[in-house]
């Protein structure tokens, strides 16, 4: 089965090479962006692996550091898909530069007020704490062990939430930072990391907790991040619906799961599902996000909610560049898992 | 306090000893991020460079006058300063038939432009912000 899906994988992959080098000769006139919408599903994606890669990496980081050794098999599942998502985050990010093999250029730039400077250098630093595990160098205990899961932490922790806490829409609309506003960043990182672990769990048939409960706390924690958002959406009326279709999906998986809770708790289909709607849900908010980064507001927050972003559909060459980081994604991990199991 | 410069993780924004505020395009990676910060708009993304005859190569003119323009890279009005290294002004600035557009020295309080701001209440563009930008708007 693992090596059906390698292979599809890889042909996904292959799908994303093409597209990338055909992006290359015709240039970012192939995505539907433009200079009122200039950040659109490339950014999305980055911003949704990354967070994912990020959730993981907590996830590992917290079980290393409380050794907690029934969830071992997870740690090392996890950090393969860790890396995967770390990868796709990177190639997309790579789709979305106008010159790509510049990249570089952010070392010898040393311009640390830009939260992009912190991304690569947090991201890099998380792939090579990855690569430290991955390759057996990182022992099971002892300092070096609560080393690298501290280090873990701060890394994820910080790529997570550098965006708000240095960034752009809110200079924009007149206010420096807002550290807060990282908590809903965060927030969506630990809950798409935990339906992504769960997910693995259930496909490795490891359950050595109660999925459903830490998805809940997940679930509310993370509606509680957006609550302040939600309302204002739902109070305008001349909002579009999308914003309003997240808001329905969210109170659905916290419906499903309190349903499944109280009825079904070790049902493994429908915990299955609620894992992938979650998924869903985070890609959706990142969608949002992008969408706010357009605005340039008039008014400071939270009133500048209530004002409308440009329009934007993802043309077909993005969605299969997208699809195919995702599938480089799934390559990766699972090449890297069949590796390490034999 | 420009949030371009701020944002631009390659340092291909800067901002010049005039205070003009400028992109190198050999260091910028077209990331645009200095676009999704900067609350003028005043940026544009070379998304593609169409030559007049479609399906040939650059005519000579074209070669001249883009060699300062690359594809997938960010640009903005650099305020001419090509004609400022010669002592002249902005070409919208002379061009201007209504005599609209004044550039000057804001530091020198004698310049023209400081005498008019001062005159006719002049204000920058969103001046809540607090990026301090360098282009005063008057009622004439």
């Amino acid at each position: 089965m693992s090596w059906i899906v390698l292979i599809i994988a890889l042909l996904a992959s292959m799908v994303w090479g093409i597209m990338f080098l055909r992006q290359l000769k015709t240039g970012l006139t192939t995505t539907a962006l433009d200079d009122k919408f200039t950040w659109g599903l490339y950014v999305q994606g980055f911003f949704y692996f990354s967070a994912l890669a990020g959730g993981i990496l907590i996830f590992i980081a917290v079980v290393t550091l409380f050794e907690l050794k029934s969830l071992g098999p997870l740690v090392d599942i996890g950090a393969a898909v860790s890396f995967g998502c770390l990868v796709a985050a990177g190639l997309l990010l790579g789709s979305d530069l106008g010159k790509p093999f510049r990249g570089m250029k952010i070392l010898s730039g040393k311009n640390f007020a830009s939260p992009l400077t912190w991304d690569f250098y947090m991201l890099s630093f998380c792939g090579l704490l990855i690569v430290l595990f991955l390759l057996g160098w990182v022992p099971k205990e002892g300092a070096l062990t609560t080393l690298w899961s501290v280090l873990c932490l701060i890394a994820a922790l910080g790529f997570v939430m550098i965006h708000t806490l240095f960034f752009l829409s809110r200079v924009g609309a007149g206010f420096r930072s807002q550290p807060f506003l990282g908590l809903d960043t965060l927030a969506q990182s630990l809950w798409g990391g935990m339906a992504l672990i769960n997910l693995i769990a259930l496909s490795s048939d490891i359950r050595p907790f109660s999925m459903v409960r830490l998805l809940l706390i997940g679930t509310v924690l993370t509606l509680i991040t957006l609550m302040g958002a939600h309302i204002a959406y739902l109070s305008n009326k001349r909002k579009g619906f999308d914003q309003k279709k997240i808001i329905g999906l969210d109170a659905l998986i916290l419906v499903i799961l309190v349903l499944i809770q109280v009825i079904a708790p070790k049902s493994t289909v429908l915990i299955a599902i609620a894992s992938v709607l979650i998924l869903f849900a985070v890609f959706l908010e990142k969608s949002h996000l992008m969408r706010e980064y357009q605005v340039k507001p008039t008014l400071p927050l939270p009133y500048s909610r209530y004002e409308t972003a440009p329009e934007y559909a993802p043309t077909a060459n993005e969605w299969i560049l997208t699809l195919g980081s995702a599938g480089v994604c799934v390559f990766l991990s699972v090449a890297i898992i069949i590796l390490r199991v034999n | 306090d420009p949030p371009c410069q701020k944002v631009c993780p390659t340092g291909a924004t800067f901002m010049n000893d005039q205070g003009l505020v400028l992109i190198d395009p050999t260091k910028c990676i077209g990331c645009r991020a200095c676009m999704v910060a900067c609350p003028y708009e005043a940026r544009q993304f070379l998304w593609t460079i169409w030559n007049y005859f479609d399906g040939q190569l650059p005519t000579p003119y074209e070669q001249v006058k883009r060699k300062n323009y690359d594809k997938g890279t960010v640009v903005k009005c650099n305020f001419c300063i090509h004609r400022l290294e010669k002592g002249r002004k902005p070409a919208c600035v002379e061009t201007c038939p209504a005599l609209s557009r004044t550039f000057g020295d804001l530091d020198d309080p004698e310049s023209e432009v400081s005498n008019l701001i001062v005159l006719h209440r002049g204000a920058p563009f969103r001046e809540e912000l607090g990026t301090e930008p360098s282009v005063y708007y008057v009622k004439g």
